[in-house]
């Protein structure tokens, strides 16, 4: 190779390796996080927010007049805003030395003290931006979360855990699962359900605790027992919509530090309980063909 | 000066700066770019740079590659054969022999280097100069020293390399050579274009009744014009232009004054000049010092410098395969032979056959070393070589460049000696004559119908003439003589050899037992006989009456009283 070759040579992977190394350094540091959020969102957007971060969590406050119109959808003007503090929070949570977990971005309507909480987790986001997961499964990863606080309370901040998020994205979609089938809704007489990880202590002290989704099914006062609903069959059925749900959301996330799916009343008593075992067996139905089974033993 | 070369520099690298500029300011940008990036889409876009610069790297290879060579002269484009003078670096010692040309090639330079003198005479610089002389005979090495000497740019190329199937080629490649041309000479004040093989392009151009012609009509008129044509041109371009082929053949425009001013003739080399030659290509490889230089080059007649160089080539393959240490005077001879005659590649002849043969190579072998007046045999082998059975290999002692009457009957009567040889021994006579036929054939027809060596006393070259002007029976006498002149050399042949018919008998038996006969064994065998080293009389001027017919034709008979010029090793009485 003469002289030449090897000086454009050098000066090809001089230039590639101060590229490379230009991407190395994280963005933002631990501490300043929070003040690049606030300060991008007032310099490039004009909105004003308040920012708090935890161990593994980033929450954004978002106070905003009207946030909902009368039919209970979002005003243009708050969308637009919380658009652009996602996004901002986004940028500056994937780019920051320190890793976190979730990012939260809660809006209050200042007016009739409506909170709404959108719960992210950020390995979400990076496979959406690396189009490793649809839009469609990243909304529906997406928690929202709605109460309503005293206008004038100071915000909340939660630092949140991986399996409680999974419990409560658990229950939203098992929402809306349940809420194509209403047959089963008019059999069980379901109104709402509720998700959380639980760790059950150990009966005795050389075992260790036991822990669980638990689902937390709210009947209809009026309800029978559960027991007595429909046929055994149809039950069996029924609690299985529960387990091929708590599969998919478990296996996406590839969480494993839990031992079963426990299905209780109100009153805590267990209706049905499903193993890892039941988890690791594969599906044998689609969600499509478990309700199709239940529409059909319904007639039946 | 530095300004015209930096000029020039810049008029053609232009593309390539922009092209390196551009993409050194891509480059930057570019890193300015993601350095205002967070870091994750920094690490993103990171991440999938090696994909997108081999998609990049893909596409400039299709595309910019297409371009390049379609738009970026497409059909016409040449090699780069531009070189520096340094690089060439080829000086007039480094040409052997060429004196007189070497001369003339001086003096060019001499005007190249100081134009002002010539100027402040009014005089010009000479445009071009062709080199005229058979091949391998120092053409190409000596344009190389003139532009070393000269220190100026030199660009060679090949007149085939103008040639190409596509019409209007030749003329654009023509005009892409001198514009390079004239900027290197714009920018260090000369430069030499040699083109090579010039009658490729140069020769008399045809023009057809209908209005057309050969596509190289329009190269070689190119070539006119940038040489003296319209406007004036100020930058010194000197062509130097080389063939083989006779001037007559190139086109009179080209060979007139302002264009080829000067015409050099490079010829083989002498006496001399060969054995500079031997001793310089023998420089390069080991041999023996005592290696009788002189005798290889008065071997070596008519070789040009490019056979010196391959002799001398061969001669150490031949040492090496040998396991030698040095190149011997055996190893030469070996390579002169496998040269000339070709590889020996031994047929199995029957018997018969066999004796054939070395009765055809001794009729020739004996005639010619009884009878030519000039030539001497150097060697008679029955071992096949390419397409012939056998060979008797003999060569000039001298440079010659005519050939008088004498010599071209002599050559003639060895011709037909196989014929004869095989006639009287066998009755009959086989395939291997034909070649000989033509050969004689050809020499008889020659001597009568185009240089008067009739002996009618027809006088002219009845060849150019066309066919149908000339007289039937003009023509049959004229072929009459031809036949006359071969029957009088076959009669004369039959009786050399029937009265040297002992001598004949010698040879065929040594032949047929060594297969192969050198120099000395040939004069010994001679010499056994009492016939070595004869004294073949040249033809004197007539102070007597004129010759008879018969007389004329055949020359004087082989006097051994009489002495002669031009034997190798001296004048011997037999």
């Amino acid at each position: 190779m003469t002289a030449n070759r090897w000086g454009r040579g050098l000066l090809a992977i001089t230039l590639v390796l101060a590229g490379l190394g230009a991407g190395c350094k994280s963005t933002y540091s631990k501490g300043a996080v929070s003040q690049a959020i606030s300060d991008i969102c007032e310099k490039e957007y004009g909105v004003r927010v308040g920012v708090q971060t935890g161990e593994n969590t980033v929450s954004v406050f978002l106070p905003a007049a009207n946030v909902l119109k009368n039919d209970m959808s979002f005003s243009d003007h708050v969308l637009d805003k919380i658009e652009h503090v996602m996004l901002t929070a986004t940028r500056v949570t994937l780019s920051s030395e320190m890793k976190y977990d979730f990012f939260v971005l809660t809006t209050r309507d200042s007016r009739t003290g409506v909170e709404i909480a959108f719960v992210r987790y950020i390995k979400d986001i990076r496979r959406l931006i690396t189009d490793d997961i649809s839009r469609t499964d990243f909304f529906q990863r997406m928690l929202i979360e709605v109460k309503r606080v005293d206008p004038a309370a100071p915000p909340q901040f939660k630092n949140y855990r991986l399996q409680d998020f999974l419990a409560s994205q658990l229950a939203e979609r098992l929402r809306q699962d349940l809420s194509l089938n209403v047959v089963a809704g008019r059999l069980f007489h379901l109104v709402d359900l509720e998700g959380a990880y639980v760790v059950v202590p150990a009966p005795q002290r050389h075992l260790l605790p036991t822990a669980v989704f638990r689902i937390t099914l709210l009947f209809h006062p009026d309800a029978p027992p559960f027991e007595t609903m429909g046929t055994s069959a149809l039950r069996d059925d029924f609690s299985r919509l529960f387990l091929h749900t708590a599969q998919i959301v478990t296996r996406r996330y590839d969480f494993r530090a839990f031992d079963g799916l426990e299905l209780v009343d109100r009153t805590g008593r267990r209706l049905a309980y499903f193993d890892r075992k039941e988890f690791n067996r594969d599906s044998v139905s689609t969600l499509m063909e478990l309700i199709r089974s239940l529409k059909d033993k319904t007639k039946e | 000066m530095m300004y015209r070369r930096l000029k020039v520099w810049f008029m053609n690298n232009w593309v390539k700066l922009v092209v390196i500029t551009a993409v050194v300011l891509l480059i930057f940008f570019t890193i300015i770019g993601l350095a205002s990036l967070e870091s994750f889409y920094l690490n993103l876009t990171l991440a999938t740079l090696p994909l997108q610069l081999l998609m990049t790297a893909l596409n400039a290879v299709i595309f910019v590659y297409l371009y390049m060579s379609v738009f970026q002269g497409g059909f016409s484009k040449m090699k780069k054969s531009k070189t520096k003078a340094g690089l060439v670096n080829v000086k007039f010692s480094d040409v052997i022999g060429l004196e007189q040309a070497k001369k003339e090639s001086w003096e060019i330079v001499q005007l190249i280097k100081d134009r002002s003198r010539l100027k402040a005479i009014g005089g010009k610089i000479l445009r071009g100069m062709l080199m005229v002389g058979p091949p391998g005979c120092g053409k190409t090495l000596l344009a190389k020293a003139i532009a070393t000497e000269a220190g100026i740019p030199f660009i060679s190329i090949a007149g085939s390399e103008f040639v190409e199937v596509f019409v209007g080629v030749g003329a654009s490649r023509v005009r892409k050579l001198f514009k390079q041309a004239r900027q290197l000479a714009y920018a260090e004040g000369s430069c030499i274009v040699f083109i090579d093989e010039i009658e490729v392009i140069g020769r008399g151009r045809t023009f057809s009744f209908l209005g057309g012609g050969e596509e190289t009509n329009s190269t070689q008129n190119q070539l006119l014009v940038e040489m003296d044509g319209l406007g004036s041109r100020a930058e010194n371009v000197i062509v130097i232009g080389a063939t083989n082929a006779n001037e007559d053949v190139l086109d009179a425009a080209l060979l007139r004054p302002g264009r080829f001013d000067r015409k050099i003739y490079i010829d083989k080399p002498n006496l001399q000049e060969r054995e500079q030659l031997y001793r310089y290509y023998l420089s390069k490889v080991r041999h023996d010092p005592e290696l009788d230089i002189g005798h290889l080059a008065r071997k070596s007649v008519g070789k040009s410098p490019a056979d010196i160089e391959n002799v001398v080539k061969e001669a150490a393959l031949i040492a090496t395969r040998f396991g030698k240490e040095q190149v011997e005077y055996t190893d030469m001879s070996k390579s002169i032979e496998r040269i000339e005659l070709g590889v020996e590649h031994r047929k199995s002849m029957n018997p018969h056959e066999r004796e054939m043969v070395a009765y055809h190579e001794t009729g020739h072998l004996v005639t010619l070393y009884l009878l030519h007046p000039t030539d001497d045999v150097f060697k008679a082998s029955i071992i096949s070589r390419g397409q012939a059975l056998g060979v008797v290999h003999h060569s000039p002692r001298e440079e010659l460049f005519t050939m008088d009457k004498q010599t071209i009957l002599a050559n003639v009567k060895v011709a037909i000696a196989g014929y004869v040889a095989e006639k009287l021994r066998f009755g009959t006579t086989s395939t291997g004559v034909a070649s000989d036929f033509q050969n004689a054939m050809n020499l008889a027809h020659n001597m009568v119908w185009r240089m008067g060596m009739g002996g009618n006393g027809y006088l002219g070259d009845f060849a150019t003439v066309p066919e149908a002007q000339l007289s039937e029976s003009l023509k049959e006498r004229l072929n009459a003589e031809t036949e006359k002149i071969l029957k009088l050399c076959y009669d004369d042949t039959e009786r050399t050899l029937k009265k040297n018919w002992k001598i004949v008998e010698r040879f065929v038996q040594e032949l047929l037992v060594k297969e192969e006969l050198d120099y000395d064994e040939i004069d010994k065998i001679f010499a056994e006989f009492g016939k070595a080293h004869p004294v073949i009389s040249l033809p004197v001027a007539p102070t007597a009456p004129v010759l008879t017919a018969e007389a004329s034709v055949t020359g004087p008979a082989p006097d051994a009283g009489e002495r002669k010029p031009g034997r190798g090793k001296g004048t011997k009485k037999a």
